[in-house]
């Protein structure tokens, strides 16, 4: 009985099905088909397909189920179908892009910005990062002020952009 | 714990030379991996300590390294880790007479070595006179140039934009900018031009304040193709030691990601040059206690002083790992006003007559520097919870972490998780055992540097040794895309285990650093 995963991966689809006895899993990734035998030892997934073996580590936690091989690692969300319907953010807003705290807002509403205008500067773990707008438009709303905390995610400004 | 760790924990251990110190109990004022390393130290030698740790770290690995934990105050560090009188207080309250105040934080600032001794608590590091002498950018600039060590062309204590354009012009750009009270990269900016000064000057001068208290700002020349290599010292005030150098040239927004020892551009006569001008530096001061001087090395052997570090460094385990010394214990010994000599006698108990020379440094050690942040994305910070750590152990291996299972990385602080470290009879030795180190190692649950620590490891310019102050952030490097094969099928396994058995969710604590180190890791 094949059984399908519903994930994302950096904001594109992964479309992945497979079957499972006991320790053998055969994948269809996208078309694409992998067999390998895994077995669990401690936080550890064994992978041994075609005489080579692979160790990874796979977690669930609230962003999605991460994966990591060889010391690499990916977080793959999981896709809700409500969320699928919504698409992907739109590119005019801007959105903390880790937690900290808001040191300077350069976006005024109502100004005309050139893509790479400075718009807000964060602090995080105690160095700057500057926000910049990603194409040329008006700002249409500004969400933050200096000194106030966000949190990854949190919607800083809103960019109209220049049709 | 790897076999090299429980070597340097066993060897730690064995001395217990701590009593009959001066110090019934030492306070560590810091966070993270280095809060924890400096307890294991105390505790090996015999000597109770003390941690501090502000609202956000209430359930972090260092608030029960020690033997006793103190609350200090909110997340910001300006209410805890940067409080003087909060972590006077907590001395007082526990009854500690010693402070050892890390890396970072309040390492670097005189005031508070004065403040501490005012109060009757010996500070574990130099004293605020020689503080200022040697950690002040702008003042070690002057030691330096009045002992004959080649600076790089800048100027000093730069009160305005205005001021830095006019410095800026002479020793013609492009220019750096540095916090003159602080290190660690922070409040550094490098102006390529003019029209970036008025910007570039303003956020140097806020991130310093930040940082250290401090907006006071000079301004370098930018050399580049550059190395940065650095001298570790011992000094017992009026004699020192150099224990070789560190390379640290592999950096991102002028903080170090990957260290070694020793550098593969330092001929002997060079190096000997670059310790006889850190020596000197060391003893025009009347330095006590462990320093670092940095230097930038340009073409054939051409080499500038860039500043001191008054403090332990986060790299210094790169030392040790060559050396087999403590450096924490020699900065304890010599604080309690021991001969030099004692902090270079092996830790193991086997102390013979006591020499003043320096260790014989073996092999070749490498360091790299574990962070959240996302490398392939500008560096940026990453926050999360850790739901699996699991590092890879072998010999030759020490992993000094702060971090542990089940605790969210928050964004108050520095990004360092934990310094991997690997030493080997030649550099390719320490370089294959650091990679096996990183591929080994699992952490989820929050994005960090781990894979392109590894990308920089493979990268042909590393293994040719071709390592320059710019050589991260001149290229270009991608994150892999494609998510291979035996990590999804570890997912489906994963996803069609039945709830309860798949590993992650269960309370999997083997790895934390507590394991193996007896009750009073838990209380």
């Amino acid at each position: 009985m094949s059984r399908r995963l519903l994930l994302r991966h950096a904001g594109t689809p992964l479309p992945l099905s497979y079957e499972r006895k006991g320790s053998w899993v055969a994948l269809d990734v996208g078309g694409r088909r992998f067999e390998a035998e895994v077995t669990r030892e401690g936080v550890w997934f064994d992978v041994r397909s075609d005489g080579r073996a692979t160790r990874c580590a796979v977690a669930r936690g609230k962003r999605g189920v991460w994966v990591s091989c060889e010391g690499r690692s990916w977080l793959l969300e999981e896709e809700r179908p409500e969320a699928a319907a919504k698409g992907a953010p739109s590119a005019d807003e801007l959105r903390a892009p880790m937690t900290g705290r808001v040191v300077q807002v350069a976006a005024r509403p109502g100004a005309a910005v050139r893509e790479g205008d400075l718009l807000v500067t964060i602090e995080a773990m105690k160095m700057e990062f500057r926000l910049a707008a990603p194409e040329d438009g008006v700002v249409s709303e500004v969400r933050c002020e200096a000194g106030a905390r966000v949190e990854l995610g949190d919607l800083l400004v809103v960019l109209e952009p220049r049709s | 714990m790897s076999p090299a760790r429980a070597d340097f924990a066993a060897r730690t251990q064995a001395a217990g030379d701590g009593r009959g110190l001066p110090f019934r109990k030492v306070l560590v004022a810091n966070r993270g991996e280095i809060a924890v390393r400096v307890c294991r130290t105390l505790r090996a030698m015999g000597i109770p300590s003390v941690t501090v740790y502000s609202d956000a770290d209430r359930s972090a690995p260092h608030a029960r390294a020690g033997d006793e934990s103190v609350a200090i105050g909110p997340a910001p560090p300006a209410q805890s880790y940067l409080n003087a009188a909060a972590i006077l207080e907590a001395a007082r309250r526990t009854g500690a007479d010693a402070i050892h105040p890390g890396y970072g934080f309040l390492s670097e600032n005189a005031a508070f070595a004065a403040e501490c001794r005012a109060a009757g608590i010996a500070f574990i590091g130099p004293s605020s006179e020689s503080m200022a002498r040697l950690g002040d950018k702008s003042a070690a600039r002057r030691t330096a140039a009045a002992l004959g060590v080649t600076l790089v062309p800048g100027a000093e204590d730069l009160g305005s934009a205005g001021r830095a354009r006019t410095e800026a012009e002479r020793v013609g750009y492009p220019v750096i900018l540095k916090a003159a009270g602080g290190g660690g990269g922070r409040g550094m900016r490098v102006v390529p031009s003019p029209s970036e000064m008025d910007a570039a000057f303003e956020a140097a001068r806020r991130e310093s304040k930040s940082a250290f208290g401090d907006d006071r700002i000079l301004l370098e020349k930018y050399v580049h193709p550059a190395r940065h290599v650095e001298i570790q010292i011992l000094s017992g005030g009026s004699d020192a030691v150099a224990l070789g150098e560190r390379e640290c040239s592999l950096q991102r927004r002028h903080q170090k990601l990957i260290e070694e020892s020793p550098s593969v551009a330092l001929d002997a006569g060079t190096r000997a040059a670059m310790e006889r001008a850190a020596v000197a530096l060391a003893v025009s001061a009347g330095y006590a206690g462990a320093m670092t001087a940095e230097f930038l090395l340009g073409a054939e052997g051409v080499f500038y002083f860039l500043e001191v570090n008054t403090r332990l460094q986060v790299e210094h385990t790169v030392t040790e790992m060559r050396s087999g010394l403590d450096l924490v214990r020699a900065q304890i010994l010599i604080a309690a006003g021991r001969p030099l000599a004692e902090g270079l006698a092996p830790s193991d108990g086997a102390t013979g007559p006591g020499s003043t020379r320096a260790p014989e440094l073996r092999g070749h050690a490498i360091e790299a520097r574990l962070c959240a942040e996302d490398a392939y994305h500008g560096y940026m910070p990453q926050t999360g919870k850790i739901l699996v750590l699991a590092w890879h152990e072998e010999e030759g291996l020490r992993i000094d972490s702060g971090i542990a299972e089940g605790q969210t990385v928050q964004s108050y602080y520095d990004s360092l998780l934990a310094k991997i470290v690997a030493h080997g009879r030649d550099r390719e030795e320490a370089r294959a055992r650091l990679l096996r180190a990183l591929r080994g190692t699992a952490l989820l649950g929050v994005v960090t540097n781990q894979p392109f620590l590894i990308d920089l490891l493979e990268d042909a310019s590393f293994r040719r040794g071709e390592t320059f102050t710019d050589t991260v952030e001149s290229r270009e490097w991608r994150a892999p895309t494609e998510i291979p094969d035996p990590a999804l099928a570890a997912v489906a396994a994963f996803s069609s285990a039945p709830r309860g058995a798949r590993g992650a969710e269960e309370d999997t604590d083997r790895y934390s650093p507590w394991r193996g180190l007896g009750a009073w890791g838990r209380r």
